[in-house]
């Protein structure tokens, strides 16, 4: 298979691998508060 | 009409579909496959065992568990195939063999005699015919005893008198035990030629289907050569240019032409059964070529007689053997064990008729059963080579139901024999065929691990309970790379190949497999109940309830866990709801393909003519 047609046939999977990395990079970088979904142990009743 | 009219008018549009080119590593890509491969496992362990050690949320644990047990399972299942798919090395391919010696048989100066058997029980006339004339086509250098024999368990007047038409054998019998293992087996015990080649009735070979797979057999110790199974009438779905021009006119058609000369074609519904399977043949199997463990998948296929008869009686003297044991044991028990020579030879006598001798398993995965007995014979230690070059087509399941019955008889089969006769456990395989076969049985236990990762999203959106103690930068950082890894290398070892459309099937597949390992482990039969209405056009909904079900539960899930977290609901965090909202996104579009199909009409334009123009001729 030529490279031009194997690009041709992982072109989804190269979009969705950048999609996946903008994903990460965001998500790794923003401020979001990505504080724990439940109190932590130790503050617990 | 003449024979040349009738062939003409068969060559259709439809007959001009190419086959894909086998892929061909250099050492660069294969070691960069290797690399990432390597990498991904990786990172993937290093996830787990921080999700094993730290992320455990123990108060909510009836989530928690499961889901860890569930991607430990997962990553099990990707560990089998990164190192079932490690290397790409191939056998060579020695000269054609001229005489029987030259592949290890008697030194006779007479012609190779190959059998080739069509297999058959209710499908067209005609399409066998087609299949017989091009098998005549197929050339050899050498002089070559062929006979071609149609094997008719639907003893029809009509294909036997084809069959005499065409000047090829018709082997036939009174029932149909055994089914297709046991109708060729029938047709061994009638035929003697050197090789068998075993095609299905809808097979047509290419002229140099002998020229490309005999010269394997000059290693005496190769028992079968498997051959792509290459899918003619796969539906090719709408052109862009076409579906735009259908919705914007000139224009749209413009557009449509202008990106596809940018980024290549693209086509909308495209095989919407996923039965192209390119990724099967030219990857996995030929990967499995390293440890000479490619299995067998009958059509296509070419065999050693020998090999087959050698194994065929090994397994006969076994199960003999165990079934005397067995008499003798229940003797013993009752007080007349010690029995004299005599009674011994005439019980071992009817013992022997009782025990079916069969070169094919009688079994539902007939293939792959055989392959594994020959595969497991360590005094002979017989090979089998995984062809790469495509060298004939066949027709694939047109709707939901014939493809929901092949799979489900696939995974039925498969388990079957997981359960009761592993070859894990099975003397006589090498490491490497054990690890093959492993990736290969494996993945139709993954229904109780998916089953628990299309289920984590929802559960946690509807209860709040986290399966994972914090949904933290740390989370991500462990996950992701991981998961980008694992992308990347998918798609550099699978270049070329439609990576994402075989996963998504392989989650989307769950309850037809999770329904044959519950039949498996009650001991029932494989077989695909089927309700008349099933038949009707369009109504496959049924088979894909489940689906339909759990998209439906992870969107109305969706809903409300950011309605609690709009609310500041507790448990509801930011990266939580992140976290799963991405996961519930990927499970939609996992399981949205199977309800897609469901739903599928051809396109009359593009897909129908592909898919029943072949079958028109014919009728």
């Amino acid at each position: 298979m030529s490279f031009r047609n194997g690009l041709i046939a992982a072109r989804g999977q190269i979009l969705w691998i950048l999609l996946l990395a903008l994903s990460s990079v965001a998500i790794l970088r923003t401020d979001l508060d990505l504080t724990p979904s439940r109190p932590p142990l130790e503050a617990a009743p | 009409m003449t024979s040349n009219q009738s062939n003409r008018a068969r060559v259709t549009r439809f007959e001009r579909q190419e086959p894909w080119q086998p892929h061909s590593f250099g050492p660069v890509q294969s070691r960069l496959w290797q690399a990432l491969v390597a990498l991904t496992l990786l990172t993937g362990a290093w996830y787990l065992v921080w999700r094993w050690t730290v992320s455990i949320n123990w108060d909510a644990t009836w989530v928690s568990l499961p889901l860890a047990i569930a991607e430990t399972a997962a990553f099990g299942g990707m560990v089998l195939h990164g190192l079932s798919n490690w290397s790409d090395w191939r056998p060579e391919r020695p000269d054609l063999p001229a005489f029987p010696g030259h592949i290890g048989l008697d030194g006779m100066p007479r012609a190779l005699s190959v059998d080739v058997f069509f297999a058959t029980y209710d499908e067209d006339v005609d399409m066998l015919r087609d299949g017989i004339r091009d098998a005549r086509a197929m050339f050899y250098p050498y002089p070559l005893d062929l006979r071609i024999h149609v094997l008719d368990d639907g003893r029809r007047p009509a294909m036997a008198q084809m069959a005499a038409a065409e000047g090829v054998g018709y082997i036939t019998r009174a029932n149909n035990v055994g089914y297709k293992a046991g109708n060729l087996r029938n047709a061994m015990e009638q035929t003697s030629g050197d090789m068998i080649v075993i095609f299905d009735a809808d097979t047509r070979p290419f002229p140099d289907f002998l020229t490309e797979t005999l010269g394997y057999f000059r290693d005496p110790k190769v028992a079968w050569v498997q051959t792509p199974q290459w899918f003619w009438d796969i539906p090719p779905g709408v052109p862009l240019p076409a579906w735009l021009g259908r919705r914007f006119g000139a224009a749209g058609r413009a557009i449509g032409r202008a990106v596809e000369a940018t980024i290549g074609p693209v086509r909308f519904g495209a095989d919407p059964f996923g039965n192209d399977p390119q990724i099967f043949y030219d990857f996995i199997q030929m990967r499995r070529n390293v440890a000479y463990a490619s299995f067998c998948c009958g059509a296509g296929s070419v065999h050693r007689r020998e090999a087959l008869m050698e194994a065929a009686i090994r397994a006969w003297v076994a199960e003999l053997e165990r079934n005397m044991a067995t008499q003798e044991a229940e003797l013993t028990a009752i007080g007349a064990g010690g029995a004299d020579t005599e009674t011994e030879g005439a019980l071992r006598h009817i013992t022997a008729q009782e025990v079916d001798f069969t070169p094919f398993k009688l079994h539902v995965s007939e293939d792959i059963y055989t392959s594994i007995m020959l595969h497991s014979d360590r005094e002979r230690g017989w090979r089998s080579v995984m062809h790469p070059k495509v060298v004939s087509r066949m027709l694939s399941p047109q709707d939901l139901l014939a493809w929901t019955i092949q799979r489900y008889k696939y995974a039925g089969g498969s388990l079957d024999i997981l359960v009761h006769d592993n070859p894990l456990f099975r003397s006589g395989l090498s490491a490497g065929q054990k690890l093959m076969y492993a990736a290969t049985f494996v993945p139709y236990l993954s229904p109780l691990w998916t089953l628990v990762l299309l289920l984590a999203p929802p559960a946690y959106m509807l209860t709040g309970a986290a399966p994972i103690d914090a949904y933290t930068a740390d989370y991500f950082l462990h996950l992701l790379p991981f998961l980008l890894l694992n992308e990347v290398s998918q798609t550099i070892g699978f270049w070329g190949a439609n990576t994402q459309a075989s996963r998504r099937w392989y989650v989307a597949m769950f309850p037809l497999k999770l329904k044959a390992l519950v039949a498996v482990l009650r001991g029932e039969r494989i077989r695909f109940p089927v309700t008349p209405k099933d038949r009707a056009e369009g109504a496959f909904y049924r088979l894909v309830l489940p689906q339909i079900g759990l998209v439906a539960l992870t969107l109305f899930a969706l809903a409300w866990g950011w309605g609690r977290n709009a609310a500041g609901a507790e448990g509801y965090g930011l990266g939580a709801m992140i976290a799963n909202t991405l996961w519930s996104g990927y499970n939609i579009v996992s399981l949205w393909p199977i309800i897609n199909a469901a739903m599928w009409k051809p396109d009359p334009e593009f897909d129908l003519p592909v898919m029943t123009e072949y079958r028109n001729v014919l009728s």
